[in-house]
């Protein structure tokens, strides 16, 4: 068998990383891909029931384009069921286990991909899908890098999508420079994605170059009380390495922070429900035999097939958006959305990049969080939301550990400036 | 506002999800904590203005026709067909 292979089948089968495995590997550069981006004949599940037999007969967009710059897919990760979830323990298959520490969390959803990343000694690619934090907190938990970038610069053509105006494929890789190569190779327009932007760069070659005189922000709020200790500490001392490097940095507020959750979650339910109204048991996934009237039959495919997650996020987004709730729930959350997009944009008319700590948290144990309420776990993304609702660049690098588990720093630039963001995480690895 | 079992039954029925009594009552405990969380948003002021602000321009295509899935293809994930037609359920 194949060595890289061989390395995958025993990472998996200790860390629960794959929901298919490519046993017949193909030569070329060895990438693992999250579960809910189509790959032409290997199953494509998105971590769900619902789609547990679905075989695409297309390639998603990047897929094409990795697979024409020679990268061969040795396997499809493990992942919160429809990206729905903050510690990939909404898994339909199995739950990913943290590199650092068996007994925690991956973070999610794109856990299985940064756990495996962090873990192999051969694979150094990976795909995360993110569209409240999904890249940047498996990234920051399991001590990878992640970059998600801008809304429109990597077409979704070929992604089971989670909340369209959202969603967002980007790298999860060992350092910046490759994170940069996989981009440059993903970003561009694409005819099949009308949201997609012609910008795409070659993004290596911000790798190696001065960071002198740029001026970065720390968001003041991003450091409050509901941020452990330990993570705090962790990135300001990160922060001082900029200055060193002779970057201007200066503390700022962002007070829109306080209700970044509540907007994110109404917009993201309301776009996952009527995204996951298609899956009724006709055409592909999980299906019956056809029988009695469509209202049993859709009902019953759903509900057997749907997990809890699942079903949570499709009741409160078809409940945000009935008449007598809708003008409270969803068209107060859209006018936010805007206010927060304006705020975010004053910002970067000062500074060229912000910080925060990725997560608020080290990577929690299973039983420490078997208990929390959704709306606790929910409350826990607000440090990656910001950047999602507002369809900027972020990326979370590793800086460093304690109690030897690993602490993610973000950062966040404006608009199709990923260019600003691999310059100063690459300085910092080199530094 | 009243988050008891009618109203999760109703939204069960909009959404096609049937739900039993363990796990109707689940979710209004549920419902409750999540409509608490959205309450922050209550009394925010904002400007009566819902468009996103990414600048993004309309873009149109022509139409033209294009090769695209053969009927094998199409039909590669289903069991339940006839002939070249999806076969569901009765309408009425």
């Amino acid at each position: 068998m194949n060595k890289i292979v061989k390395e995958a089948k025993e990472i998996d089968k200790e860390y629960n990383t794959f929901i298919t495995l490519n046993e017949s590997l193909e030569k070329g550069k060895p990438i693992v891909i999250k579960d809910n981006i189509c790959t032409k004949g290997i199953k494509t599940t998105a971590g769900s029931k619902i789609l547990e037999n679905y075989i695409p007969v297309f390639d998603a967009t990047v897929i094409e384009k990795l697979k024409s710059k020679g990268f061969s897919i040795l396997g499809k990760t493990v992942q919160d069921a429809f990206g729905f979830g903050s510690f990939s323990t909404n898994c339909a298959y199995k739950t990913p286990k943290n590199p650092f520490d068996k007994e925690r969390v991956c973070g999610g959803s794109s856990g299985g991909t940064a756990a495996f990343i962090k873990l192999s000694k051969n694979v150094k690619y990976g795909l995360g899908q993110s569209t409240g934090g999904s890249i940047n907190c498996p990234s920051a938990f399991c001590g990878v890098v992640g970059l998600t970038p801008t809304y429109g610069l990597v077409s979704r053509y070929g992604l089971i999508d989670y909340a369209n105006s959202f969603d967002r494929i980007g790298p999860i890789t060992k350092n910046v420079k490759d994170a940069a190569y996989l981009l440059s190779i993903m970003a561009g327009e694409d005819k099949r994605d009308q949201t997609t932007q012609n910008k795409a760069e070659n993004y290596t070659k911000y790798c190696g170059s001065n960071v002198k005189g740029m001026k970065i922000g720390l968001i003041k709020e991003a450091f409050s009380n509901d941020v452990q200790k330990e993570v705090k500490s962790s990135v300001l001392t990160a922060i001082k390495k900029f200055k060193k490097l002779n970057c201007k940095v200066e503390e700022v507020s962002f007070p829109s922070l306080k209700y970044v959750v509540p907007v994110y979650y109404i917009l993201a339910m309301a776009e996952a429900s009527t995204n996951l109204a298609k899956y009724c048991g006709l055409r592909y996934g999980k299906e019956k035999k056809i029988e009695g009237f469509y209202d049993s039959y859709f009902s019953d495919v759903r509900s057997e097939n749907f997990g809890k997650e699942e079903k949570r996020r499709i009741l409160l987004g078809t409940f945000i958006r009935m008449v007598g709730y809708r003008d409270d729930y969803y068209i107060k959350a859209l006018k936010l959305r805007n206010k927060i997009i304006s705020d975010f944009k004053k910002l970067f008319k000062k500074f060229d990049v912000l910080v925060t700590p990725t997560m608020p948290l080290l990577p929690p144990k299973f039983s420490e969080i078997k208990n929390l309420s959704p709306a606790e776990i929910y409350s826990m993304d607000f440090l990656t939301i910001p950047a999602s609702l507002v369809g900027a660049p972020s990326m979370s690098i590793p800086v460093g550990e304690v109690k030897g588990l690993p602490v993610g720093m973000q950062l966040i630039a404006n608009y199709f400036e990923e260019g600003k963001l691999i310059k100063l995480g690459d300085a910092y690895e080199k530094k | 506002m009243k988050v008891d079992k009618e109203l999760i039954e109703k939204i069960g029925r909009i959404s096609r999800i049937k739900l039993s009594k363990e796990e109707i009552n689940k979710f209004i405990q549920e419902f409750k904590g999540v409509l608490k969380l959205f309450s922050k948003i209550d009394k925010v002021k904002v400007e009566d203005k819902i468009i996103n602000e990414l600048s993004v321009k309309n873009k149109f295509r022509e139409d033209i026709t294009e090769p695209c899935l053969n009927e094998k293809e199409i039909f590669s994930n289903t069991k339940n067909k006839e002939k070249s037609f999806f076969k569901g359920p009765k309408i009425k």
